[in-house]
């Protein structure tokens, strides 16, 4: 399977239309749930996975390993994300705070347990990075280090730190 | 007893620690109950937290339409990069016609500037000639611009009626 992926990599990396192809098959299911678990909109993240690769197919000759084709994906999905963010929280800074609390989720019940999904969806981006990275896609956290460019005690803390904010979101709804 | 070191349990549990740190949390463990529950809640959060995502999965028809966006992207790029192409035909086709037939149209062209002028010459002096052949053009104009007025305005209520 690694010869066979090497050589997709290796075809894709010529310009072959069919090889990438492929190997957006092996890959969109990782990429997806990253985009997913960023964003918290299905739509968002296809739109956002779909900018994932379109980036990849530009830059895929430059790619040096051909091991961390992985990684590079998903790092590549990663910042999309962290760029629509961005731009998402200065369009909110624009509208007004009753017409942003209007269309927030929090509007719903706060006495009724939120889901996983929904709890992540109210911690900050980095926290919900590091969790996704860590226990979704399974990095280690040199890994992770590696792949979002930070010292690895800040990986260490920040993950830390976004459990217990999960943890809390996730016990705010039970009481 | 060291105090409860919560900002260690995220990694314990991940098993990132020293060998060193990583026994000392589990010396505090075997004595603390409170860090106990926190440490089996992570767990067990931890695990929500994978089966949530782990579970989503991506739309199937994603490889052709990213392919297409793709094709889509790489023609308008050909596009942009062919832009001098229609302006630099065009220079190269005048200058062709020109190197070819260029003192035959520069001929005809002074024919018909020297016609043109003549005719201007030849309708002043008609018009000094016979003073109310300025009178006929100006009703003739006056004509026509009613004409056009009334034709537009009856054309303008059909399509709005």
């Amino acid at each position: 399977m690694d010869e066979e992926l090497n050589r997709l990599i290796r075809d894709a990396k010529r310009g072959d239309k069919d090889a990438f192809t492929k190997l957006i098959s092996l890959y969109k299911a990782p990429v997806y749930r990253h985009a997913f678990g960023m964003l918290g909109d299905k739509m968002e993240a296809e739109d956002a996975a779909q900018e994932a690769f379109i980036k990849a197919y530009s830059f895929i000759s430059r790619l040096e390993n051909e091991y961390s084709y992985s990684a590079w994906m998903i790092r590549i999905v990663s910042n999309v994300c962290m760029d629509r963010l961005k731009k998402r929280r200065k369009e909110r800074a624009l509208v007004s705070e009753s017409i942003a609390e209007a269309r927030s989720p929090s509007t719903r019940d706060e006495h009724l347990g939120l889901t996983v999904e929904e709890a992540m969806r109210k911690l900050t981006p980095e926290h919900r990075q590091v969790i996704l990275l860590h226990d979704v896609q399974g990095y280690r956290y040199e890994e992770i280090a590696d792949l979002i460019g930070i010292p690895m005690g800040t990986v260490k803390s920040r993950l830390n730190a976004g459990r217990l904010a999960l943890r809390n979101e996730l016990k705010k709804g039970d009481e | 007893m060291i105090a409860h070191p919560d900002e260690w349990l995220s990694a314990y549990l991940d098993n990132e620690l020293s060998a060193e740190d990583q026994q000392r949390i589990k010396a505090h463990l075997a004595d603390c109950e409170q860090c106990r529950l926190l440490l089996e809640d992570l767990r067990e959060m931890q695990l929500q937290v994978a089966d949530a995502y782990r579970s989503v999965e991506a739309p199937q028809e994603m490889e052709q339409q990213i392919m297409q966006a793709i094709e889509a992207k790489t023609a308008a790029q050909a596009g942009d990069k062919a832009w001098f192409v229609v302006p630099l035909s065009g220079i190269l086709s005048l200058t062709a016609v020109w190197l070819l037939f260029g003192t035959v149209l520069f001929r005809l062209l002074s024919v018909l500037f020297k016609f043109f002028v003549a005719a201007i010459y030849s309708f002043s002096h008609i018009a000094a000639a016979i003073p109310s052949i300025w009178g006929a053009i100006l009703l003739l104009a006056i004509s026509i611009g009613l004409i056009s007025s009334f034709s537009l305005r009856r054309l303008l209520g059909n399509t709005t009626s």
